[in-house]
């Protein structure tokens, strides 16, 4: 069924249409709320709950209308009221708070040959520990650029149309995003700055 | 979007560490270093950030999303079928254009309505003005003409009085109802 009939069935009160619209966005909402609160448990839990807010206000929306950008606006705020309900009074981390690295994480690519499917998963985990840890030094604004454009893969519209702003704006958010997140890698994790060890 | 191979990105890497590439060239060497781990290497010293593309998509258990439809369900048939309100369907754009053509179109009837047709009934033609063309009065002395006006209880009387050419009618009602 086209999408856009989905939409307009799911708007009308057709509980099955709601289902398989659910089953075809998940995964992109969950997604985004993962990237931003750092815990796939946590982003289920959010994912969940955009749905439910999705089920509430769907009858709202115009036919025809951006609905992804819509859909990832509602998982976006959610996962940002989640992350302030976990850290009330810090959108951004000071740097002295910040722990210095991982002392107990393996160093990528030691094991020199291919990487067990454990090992890239373990890697991956250490790869998200420190995204979140340095994501925390950037901006509210500039996290989700990042997140939602070069993450994600969206594309700078897309963003500027989940986050209701100009794309000169986006690309600025990632711009300033990518040079705090280059100097903080190099200071803090320069074996992961290195071609050879970090794939 | 198309997948891009490497030969195909390795020449735009400089430009895209640089910021130099369109929007969308742009975004195909991100796509192909988020799933390339030999480019995203090549670009990794000049751009650190890039290993967050890895990032991207990374496999979930097979069993992440089991129950996950389950529960969502029975959440919603919990919550129930959602109360649409009055903002809610002012705000449905359908509604607002039949609104936009009602609203004047009931205004144009209610003025109207207004106008045509006041409180009270039918304004009420005087007695005199619904009476039929008399036959010529009578002289003097003859009894006066009498006229049924509507009303069952009802009586006129027309006499005329002055002389030929200058007789001015007066109009005697009797009604039984008019309690004096």
């Amino acid at each position: 069924m086209d999408e856009q009939d989905l939409i307009r069935l799911a708007a009308a009160g057709d509980l099955e249409a709601f289902e398989r619209l659910v089953e075809r966005k998940r995964e992109r909402v969950f997604w985004i709320a993962c990237h931003i609160v750092g815990d796939r448990e946590l982003a289920r839990d959010v994912t969940q709950e955009v749905f439910l807010r999705l089920y509430r206000v769907i009858r709202r929306f115009r036919s025809g209308g951006p609905f992804d950008a819509w859909l990832h606006r509602i998982s976006t705020n959610l996962s940002i009221d989640l992350l302030r309900r976990e850290r009330p009074h810090r959108d951004t981390a000071a740097l002295e708070d910040i722990p210095e690295g991982s002392a107990d994480a393996p160093p990528p690519g030691r094991a020199g040959g291919q990487e067990s499917p454990a090992g890239d998963a373990l890697r991956r985990r250490e790869i998200r520990r420190i995204f979140a840890e340095l994501a925390s030094l950037l901006s509210r604004k500039q996290r989700l650029a990042f997140v939602l454009r070069e993450i994600e893969g969206l594309s700078t519209g897309e963003v500027a149309a989940i986050m209701q702003t100009r794309e000169s704006t986006v690309r600025n958010h990632v711009l300033q995003a990518r040079r705090i997140l280059q100097e903080e890698l190099r200071r803090r994790y320069p074996e992961y700055c290195r071609p050879g060890r970090s794939s | 979007m198309r997948q891009t191979s490497c030969p195909e990105v390795e020449p735009l890497l400089s430009s895209f560490v640089s910021g130099a590439l369109p929007e969308a060239a742009e975004r195909q060497v991100r796509d192909h270093l988020a799933g390339c781990a030999a480019c995203r290497a090549a670009v990794l010293e000049r751009d650190p950030s890039v290993l967050f593309l890895e990032l991207r998509r990374e496999p979930l258990p097979a069993d992440f999303w089991a129950g996950f439809q389950t529960r969502l369900r029975a959440r919603l048939e919990a919550e129930g079928r959602p109360r649409v309100s009055w903002l809610a369907w002012a705000s449905d754009p359908g509604f607002r254009r039949l609104a936009y053509v009602a609203a004047p179109l009931a205004m144009v009837l209610l003025i109207g309505t207004l106008i045509l047709v006041r409180p009270g009934g039918p304004v009420p033609v005087p007695v005199a003005e619904r009476m039929p063309a008399l036959s010529a009065p009578s002289g003097p002395g003859a009894p006066p003409a009498l006229e049924e006006v509507g009303s069952p209880s009802a009586r006129v009387y027309r006499f005329t009085v002055g002389p030929g050419g200058d007789e001015n009618p007066i109009y005697f009602v009797v009604d039984s109802s008019i309690d004096i």
